[in-house]
């Protein structure tokens, strides 16, 4: 399962796409966030970190697959 | 009617001249009798005595387009608008230079203020751009919208 970065969570993980091993059996989006603040503690500590489900926000319950394309949405700030 | 997913990017700081030439385009439409414009300019904050110098603005460019067409098609639903235009800056943005552009225009005044106002806040609190503030002394920060 891939999951792409942007801004600060760049630099959080070193990474500017994540790969997480099917074997972490990850089904929702809760788990999913669960995951990576805790391998992450610099995650946690941002003011918001929103999960984007196929370039849409989406909440702790929604289902995720292989085949989704996930995102990592840190707070935004354009404008 | 559907209307297309519109380019919003452009890579550095917007022209005032790019602004001049977008009001130009518009003296054709002679149903428009009201223009409104946001512009969002980059601001010499000063942050615990360091100074910042310009940002440097990125994108999730594939949800932002998504996100920005939903922002669109809500406002011409919700406000009498003939055009709207938005435009938005990425990569390197100096200090007193324009990152920002929203023009909206309609026959009359009364819906183009609140239709502006209501845009730029969807833009700053949804779309996913993500601006880096670099200080004077090159470390930077990342900006958080308020």
């Amino acid at each position: 399962m891939q999951v792409l970065l942007f801004g600060i969570t760049r630099e959080i993980t070193s990474q500017d796409v994540l790969d997480i091993p099917a074997s972490e059996n990850l089904k929702d989006v809760g788990q999913l966030k669960a995951y990576l603040k805790q391998k992450y503690p610099g995650l946690g500590r941002l003011s918001s970190l929103a999960v984007a489900v196929n370039s849409a926000y989406a909440n702790e319950d929604v289902q995720i697959t292989c085949s989704d394309e996930l995102a990592l949405i840190p707070p935004v700030s354009g404008g | 009617m559907e209307r297309k997913k519109k380019n919003v990017f452009i890579q550095g700081a917007i022209p005032p001249e790019f602004i001049a030439e977008s009001i130009a385009k518009h003296q054709s439409k002679h149903s428009i009798g009201a223009h409104n414009i946001f512009l969002g300019q980059i601001r010499a904050d000063n942050k615990e005595g360091k100074v910042v110098s310009a940002i440097e603005y990125t994108t999730y460019q594939g949800m932002a387009d998504q996100k920005l067409y939903e922002i669109r098609e809500e406002a011409f639903e919700k406000f009498d608008l003939s055009c709207m235009h938005i435009y938005h800056s990425l990569g390197r943005v100096g200090v007193g230079e324009i990152c920002f552009f929203v023009f909206v225009s309609s026959p009359h005044r009364k819906g183009v203020y609140q239709a502006t106002e209501h845009i730029v806040n969807r833009i700053k609190a949804e779309v996913p751009i993500f601006g880096k503030e670099i200080f004077e002394d090159q470390t930077h920060q990342w900006k958080v919208n308020s």
